[in-house]
């Protein structure tokens, strides 16, 4: 009796100690973890932020050559965020990462023609993902192949879905949605496609940094019409001043 | 001495004339003054309430009367505008009048509710929406221009600053960049549609254009970037090439290339007029039909992208409702194929079931369900999502003007307040 005690007791002890090793171990191996991914994801989308407004503010005293190059930096940086995005897809901090793009996208309207670049590495990485899940991938590839064409969707936008888990109705299973959408298409109005929740402009026409420089010269968005007021305000402001000057 | 008094007389009655005369033109000068800056500021009342308030849109029977006389107004004003109209046409304002949109309820209770809601998972409403957007669009535009050009005619000191830059070359320059990124645009459309051919076609077309633009500005001796911003710098470079480009287009119609025409702006001023006839009434057309978007109501449906979000969740549930449905055809459908598999398999059990997890698999792989081909699904729900990210952006730059706009407003409502009291306490000293 006596015997079994003890060993009762010596199991007892060795594994509280063996929980005690493991709760060590466990907490050194967080504290060893790598820097949690939404950190890495802030410091290379900052870093592209910085990069593109230097480019806009030395563009004037700049070579097209060497604007390239800046613009090549640029999309490195894309590439090293999209990369840190869809490893985090599937992943609780999604919702962060896409509140974050959104937050920096709005508040960074007057480069927001860089973002294309972001967009578009994105756009590739999304592929990518889609492509590795080629086997339950037959209902989304139908909608991707959507993807570019006008007809039926008026806007002239398309999706590019990929599904958490595979069901019957993708609406419904926790889809992660990258939309590119082409708006207007009317001569002169040329809104630029969207990507990633909507937030990120992307065209996958501009395939490197000669074809973004063409569409975005000296840093420049050739048809940006941010800066100008709605035509109906306009109107009014117009009346109001030939009203005051006498006209 | 009858002759001298008449002739006093005569002169007193022309010098009191005179200054009863000065003292009249005065004050009804005054008075047109006044007027024009209490119009003046009415209107900047209006237009701030226009900014903060906005405003719903209408599908009552009066709303829809006033639409049917907006439309008879655009399409009158557009044979007049003829120079300027190019292809446009009122049809798409004519189809709304055709097939009146329904107001549905956004928190859908009854079944009659879901079924309005149903019935516009397969209406044409996003197709009438697209040919709207397009001819506004294009309406848009043109008034845009007009009124770009306009700011630069009525400033003469701008144009004395152009005229001397604005010779063939440039002129020239402008039209091949411009046709260049059209082009480009339209093989960038084409590369995201699939076509490729047509896409390098286009593109190589456009090179084209750009090297004989380059050989111009070799010749000019400066890019036309920087031209631009010399002459145009509070523009950015698209708005200041296309501000030029118009400007040509309207000196063709004005017959002459001489910027310093006594006449032209008041050429300019008057197709800008004609053009106003057009846009005018659009603007009030999609007022009524879409409502307006201002500062205070943009949590509402108004506000498109709150709209569509709303529809969103809607159809999502009628998506459940869809495949629920076709579910249950796709199981009549394989109970069909059970009794079919069993007559086939002679009453094996075991042939019965390889036979049905074999067609079930077959159509499993090949994406195939008798549902979709006899009820096939609405597309409504990726319509909409499609739709959401150029409302975005559109509600983004709405926005941004709207505050632009308050700000310029609520200064010039001072401004007009402050000329109202000097021109009531000059006319009351008096």
């Amino acid at each position: 009796m006596k015997n079994y005690k003890n060993i009762i007791i010596k199991f007892g002890g060795v594994c509280l100690a063996a929980l005690f090793m493991l709760q060590v171990f466990s907490v050194s191996r967080v504290v060893a973890q790598e820097q949690p991914p939404i950190y890495m994801f802030i410091a290379e989308i900052e870093g592209f932020l910085e990069k593109s407004e230097q480019l806009v503010a030395d563009a004037p005293g700049l070579s097209d050559d060497e604007i390239k190059v800046r613009i090549e930096e640029l999309m490195v940086l894309s590439s090293r965020a999209s990369r840190v995005y869809f490893a985090n897809i599937d992943s609780d901090i999604k919702p962060e990462l896409d509140r974050y793009l959104h937050d920096r996208l709005q508040t960074s309207q007057d480069i927001r023609h860089f973002f294309v670049l972001m967009g578009n590495e994105f756009l590739n990485t999304a592929r990518a993902v889609l492509n590795a899940r080629q086997a339950d991938e037959k209902r989304i590839r139908s909608y991707s192949t959507i993807g570019g064409t006008v007809v039926g969707l008026g806007s002239g936008t398309a999706l590019l879905l990929f599904a958490k888990n595979l069901t019957k109705n993708p609406w419904v299973a926790g889809l992660v949605v990258v939309g590119l959408g082409v708006a207007g298409g009317v001569a002169g109005h040329y809104a630029s496609p969207l990507v990633a929740e909507w937030m990120l402009p992307a065209d996958p026409a501009i395939k490197n940094a000669d074809d973004f420089l063409r569409r975005y010269p000296a840093g420049e968005d050739f048809i940006s019409e941010l800066e100008n007021l709605s035509p109906d305000l306009s109107a009014h402001l117009q009346g109001i001043e030939e009203l005051m000057s006498g006209e | 001495m009858g002759v001298r008094y008449s002739i006093q007389f005569c002169l007193v009655s022309l010098c009191i004339s005179f200054f009863v005369g000065t003292w009249t033109s005065k004050v009804w000068a005054q008075n047109d003054r006044l007027s024009r800056l209490q119009q003046a500021r009415q209107l900047t009342l209006q237009t701030l309430d226009r900014v903060n308030q906005g405003a719903a849109p209408c599908y009552d029977s009066d709303c829809q009367n006033q639409k049917a006389r907006l439309y008879h107004q655009i399409e009158r004003s557009l044979s007049r505008a003829t120079p300027l109209r190019e292809n446009l046409t009122a049809h798409s304002v004519y189809r709304f009048l055709r097939s009146p949109r329904q107001e549905l309820n956004q928190n859908p209770k009854t079944l009659r509710d879901w079924h309005a809601w149903w019935k516009r998972r397969y209406s044409l409403e996003a197709f009438q929406d697209a040919e709207w957007n397009a001819f506004f669009e294009s309406v848009v535009q043109t008034e845009k221009m007009l009124q770009l050009v306009w700011g630069l005619v009525s400033n003469p000191f701008d144009l004395d600053r152009i005229a001397p830059r604005f010779d063939r070359d440039f002129r020239e320059a402008c039209r091949l960049l411009y046709s260049a990124v059209l082009l480009e645009e339209q093989a960038n459309q084409a590369y995201r549609a699939g076509d490729e051919a047509k896409s390098d076609r286009l593109k190589d077309e456009a090179d084209r254009l750009r090297d004989r633009q380059k050989a111009i500005e070799e010749r000019m001796g400066r890019p036309l970037l920087a031209i631009t911003r010399e002459l145009l710098p509070d523009q950015s470079f698209g708005d200041s090439l296309r501000t030029f480009i118009e400007l040509d287009r309207l000196m063709r119609l004005f017959g002459s290339s001489d910027l310093l025409h006594p006449d032209l702006p008041g050429f300019v001023r008057g197709m800008h007029q004609e053009w106003n006839a057009v846009f005018k009434p659009s603007q009030d057309f999609a007022d009524l039909e879409y409502g307006v978007v201002g500062l205070n109501n943009l949590e509402t449906i108004v506000n498109p992208v709150v709209a569509v979000q709303n529809e969103i969740r809607i159809q999502s549930q009628l998506d459940r409702v869809e495949i629920v449905g076709q579910s249950l055809i796709d199981l009549f459908h394989y109970s069909l194929l059970l009794g079919a598999a069993r007559d086939f398999g002679s009453g094996s059990k075991l042939l019965t079931f390889l036979g049905l997890l074999g067609s079930g698999y077959a159509f499993e792989k090949l994406d195939w369900s008798v549902a979709r081909q006899i009820f096939p699904s609405s597309t409504r729900t990726q319509e909409l999502l499609s739709s959401l990210p150029s409302l975005e952006e559109r509600l983004i730059r709405r926005k941004s003007s709207l505050e632009k706009t308050k700000t310029i407003l609520e200064t010039k409502l001072i401004e007009i307040d402050r000329l109202i009291e000097t021109i009531v306490q000059g006319g009351e000293s008096q």
